[in-house]
C-alpha cells in the first residue's frame, strides 16, 4: 500500500468514527431528552389520575365505575392496578409488577414493549390504605428512536461514500505525481549512477569514457528538465496563474535559445496567459517534437500557437490519448516524462485547447488555442 | 560465456547495460520493445534475458508469460512490494530496482547464469580453476592455493574485468566481520599472481583495488 493510500484510510477512518460517534452521540443525547419528558409525563398523570380516582373510591358502587374507568383508560395505553388494604379494586395490567417499594418508579420492558412504570401509596380520610400501580406504554419513543438511527445511519453512509470518493480523487491528484516523480528521476539518475560506476570500474578505453561522459552529462541536463517541470507543477499546484500580455518576439527568442534550428513566425504582436507557464509548455512540446527530427516550426497567431514539425507522426492510438481527457499510461509517454501531464495542467488552467494531428501532406501539427482573448 | 537480452527501452540505459555485462564477458543483445525482444528469441538462443517492465508496447509481466521457460531477471524503476512478488511469483529469477549497482548487476546475472548454465572451468594464460572442486593448475600441475586465496580469485574471476575495492574483495574472502587490514589484501593478491603466473592480468588499480583482466 502506498503512503498516500495509508493516508487515505487513515483520514477515512477517523472521519467515520467522528461522524458515527458524534451521530451516536447526538442520538442519545435527544433520546434521553425525551425519555425524561416522557418519564415526566407519566408521573403527571398518575398524580393526576389519583385525584380522578377519588370520587370513585369514595362513592358507594364506585368499585363498578373505577373498573369501567380503567378499561378506558386501557385504551389510551395507561393501565392502573388500585388496591385498598389488601383487596383489589380494579386491575387490568399488562404484566404483573409490585414495585419494590411503596412509591417506586422503573422503565420496564415486557416483551417487545416498553413501560414507565409508578407504585404509589397513600392514606385516605377513614385512615384506609390505598396503592395505586401505574403503567404507561412508550414503545413509540423507542419505535421513533429506532427509525431516527436509521435515518441518520443511512444520511452518514451517504456522506462518507460522496466524502470518501470526493477525498480519494483529491488525495490521488495531490501524491500520484509524486510517486510519478520519484519514477522519472530514477532513469536518468541510473544512467549517470551507472556510467559514472562504468568509468570508474571498468577496464574502459578514452573513446568509452566519452561516450559515458556524454551520457551522464545528457541524462543530468533530463534531470535539470525534470527538476524546471517540478517547480512549474509546484506553482501550478499553487492554482494562481497570472494573465499578462506576452511579447511573442521575445518569447520566439527564448525558445530560440533552447532550439537553434526551431523556426519562428509571429504574426500576431502579443499573446495572453502565464508567460512562465506559455514557455514551459512551449519548450516541453517542443522538445518531445524535436527528438523525431530538426524541421520544426513554430507560429505565433492572435488566437492560435502551431508548433509543426515535418518529420514526426504519432499513431491514431496515441494521438487519441494526447487529445482526449483520459490519464496518459505511463508506458505510452516514452520517456516524454512530466511533459505531457504538465502540458495538459497548463493548458487547463488557462481554459486553452491542445490538439494534436497528423498532417495530411506529413508531419505533426500540435495546437494551441486560447479562445479567450 | 553467456548469451544475454537486454530489453529496455531506454537508450543510454540499455547501452549501459550492454556495455558492462559485454565487459564481463557475456555476448549481449539489446532490445528497445517487447515485441522486439519477443522476435529476438525466435531468432537466438538466449541464456539470459533482462527485462524492464515498463516497455512502450507491452508491460514486461506479458513478455515474460510469452517468453516460455527461459530465465528473466527484471531490471525496473518499479519498486513496489506488489511488482516484486508479482514478479517473482510470475517465474523471475530475480528483480533489480533502478538505479542499480553495475556490481550488483553482475554479480545477479552470475548468480543466476550458474545456476542454469555451469561453467565450472575458468583458464587464463596457463592457469586453470576449477571453480565446482576448487582446483587450481599451473600448466595441468596442481597448485596450492589456501582458503582465503581461493575465495579471491573466485571473487575476481566473477567479476572479470570490473575493478574490485580492497574493501570488496576483503568481505568477499573474509567475510564481512573481519577486522583485519585491507592490506591482507595486497599479501594474498601477490600470492595469486606468483602462484598462477597473472601479473599481467591481475592489475592494481590505484588507490582503489584489483582488476582481473582479460581479454574478450
Amino acid at each position: 500500500m502506498k503512503i498516500w493510500e495509508k493516508n487515505y484510510v487513515l483520514t477515512m477512518s477517523l472521519l467515520i468514527v467522528i461522524l458515527f460517534g458524534g451521530i451516536f452521540i447526538i442520538q442519545q443525547y435527544s433520546f434521553y431528552a425525551n425519555l425524561d419528558k416522557c418519564c415526566e409525563s407519566s408521573l403527571f398523570n398518575e398524580r393526576s389520575l389519583e385525584y380522578a380516582l377519588q370520587p370513585f373510591l369514595e362513592e358507594a358502587g364506585g368499585e363498578a365505575r373505577l373498573k369501567w374507568y380503567c378499561e378506558d383508560l386501557e385504551k389510551q395505553n395507561m393501565f392502573l392496578q388500585v388496591k385498598r388494604q389488601n383487596s383489589i379494586l380494579a386491575d387490568n395490567r399488562p404484566f404483573l409488577w409490585e414495585g419494590e417499594e411503596e412509591k417506586d418508579f422503573q422503565i420496564v420492558r415486557n416483551g417487545d414493549k416498553v413501560y414507565t412504570c409508578i407504585a404509589n401509596t397513600y392514606t385516605e380520610s377513614s385512615s384506609n390504605k390505598v396503592s395505586v400501580i401505574y403503567m404507561e406504554e412508550i414503545g413509540a419513543l423507542y419505535e421513533t428512536q429506532k427509525k431516527q438511527m436509521m435515518l441518520l445511519l443511512a444520511a452518514a453512509v451517504c456522506i462518507i461514500v460522496i466524502l470518501s470518493a470526493i477525498l480519494y480523487g483529491m488525495m490521488k491528484r495531490i501524491y500520484a505525481p509524486v510517486s510519478n516523480i520519484a519514477h522519472e528521476l530514477r532513469t536518468p539518475l541510473t544512467s549517470i549512477q551507472g556510467y559514472a560506476q562504468y568509468i570508474l570500474l571498468g577496464n574502459i578505453e578514452a573513446k568509452d569514457i566519452a561516450f559515458a561522459s556524454t551520457q551522464i552529462d545528457e541524462q543530468a541536463r533530463h534531470i535539470n528538465v525534470l527538476i524546471e517541470n517540478l517547480l512549474v507543477m509546484g506553482n501550478l499546484w499553487g492554482g494562481k496563474i497570472e494573465m499578462k500580455q506576452i511579447e511573442t518576439e521575445a518569447l520566439a527568442k527564448d525558445l530560440k535559445g533552447y532550439f537553434p534550428h526551431l523556426s519562428v513566425e509571429s504574426r500576431a504582436r502579443y499573446l495572453y496567459g502565464d508567460r512562465a507557464l506559455l514557455l514551459s509548455l512551449l519548450r516541453n512540446l517542443a522538445s518531445n517534437t524535436c527528438r523525431q527530427g530538426e524541421n520544426v516550426s513554430l507560429r505565433f497567431d492572435k488566437d492560435t500557437i502551431i508548433l509543426y514539425n515535418e518529420d514526426d507522426h504519432l499513431e491514431e492510438k496515441m494521438l487519441d490519448i494526447l487529445n482526449g481527457a483520459h490519464a496518459v499510461p505511463k508506458e505510452k509517454i516514452n520517456g516524454k516524462g512530466l511533459g505531457v501531464p504538465l502540458c495538459r495542467e497548463i493548458v487547463r488552467m488557462h481554459r486553452w485547447k491542445l490538439k494534436y494531428r497528423n498532417v495530411p501532406e506529413g508531419g505533426l501539427e500540435i495546437r494551441i488555442e486560447m479562445p479567450e482573448h | 560465456m553467456a548469451k544475454l537480452l537486454i530489453v529496455e527501452d531506454d537508450k543510454a540505459i540499455n547501452d549501459l547495460m550492454v556495455r558492462t555485462l559485454s565487459m564481463n564477458g557475456h555476448q549481449c543483445l539489446a532490445a528497445y520493445t517487447g515485441g522486439e525482444a519477443l522476435l529476438m528469441v525466435k531468432k537466438e538462443t538466449v541464456d539470459l534475458i533482462l527485462l524492464d517492465i515498463n516497455l512502450p508496447d507491452m508491460d514486461g509481466f506479458a513478455v515474460k508469460k510469452r517468453l516460455a521457460d527461459l530465465p528473466v531477471i527484471y531490471v525496473t524503476a518499479r519498486d513496489g512490494i506488489g511488482d516484486r512478488i508479482r514478479g517473482l511469483d510470475g517465474g523471475a529469477e530475480d528483480y533489480i530496482v533502478k538505479p542499480f549497482h553495475i556490481q550488483e548487476l553482475i554479480s545477479r546475472v552470475g548468480v543466476v547464469l550458474r545456476r542454469y548454465k555451469r561453467e565450472d572451468i575458468f583458464c587464463l594464460g596457463q592457469a586453470r580453476v576449477d571453480l565446482l572442486s576448487s582446483r587450481v593448475y599451473l600448466d595441468e600441475k596442481e597448485i596450492d592455493l589456501t582458503k582465503r586465496e581461493f575465495e579471491l580469485l573466485k571473487s575476481l574471476i566473477y567479476n572479470k574485468n570490473i575493478t574490485m575495492t580492497r574493501e570488496q574483495l576483503l568481505n568477499a574472502a573474509w567475510g564481512w566481520d573481519y577486522e583485519g587490514d585491507e592490506r591482507t589484501v595486497d599479501v594474498h593478491v601477490q600470492r595469486l599472481r606468483k602462484k598462477l603466473n597473472w601479473e599481467r592480468y591481475i592489475k592494481t588499480v590505484y588507490k582503489t583495488g584489483y582488476r582481473l583482466e582479460i581479454p574478450l
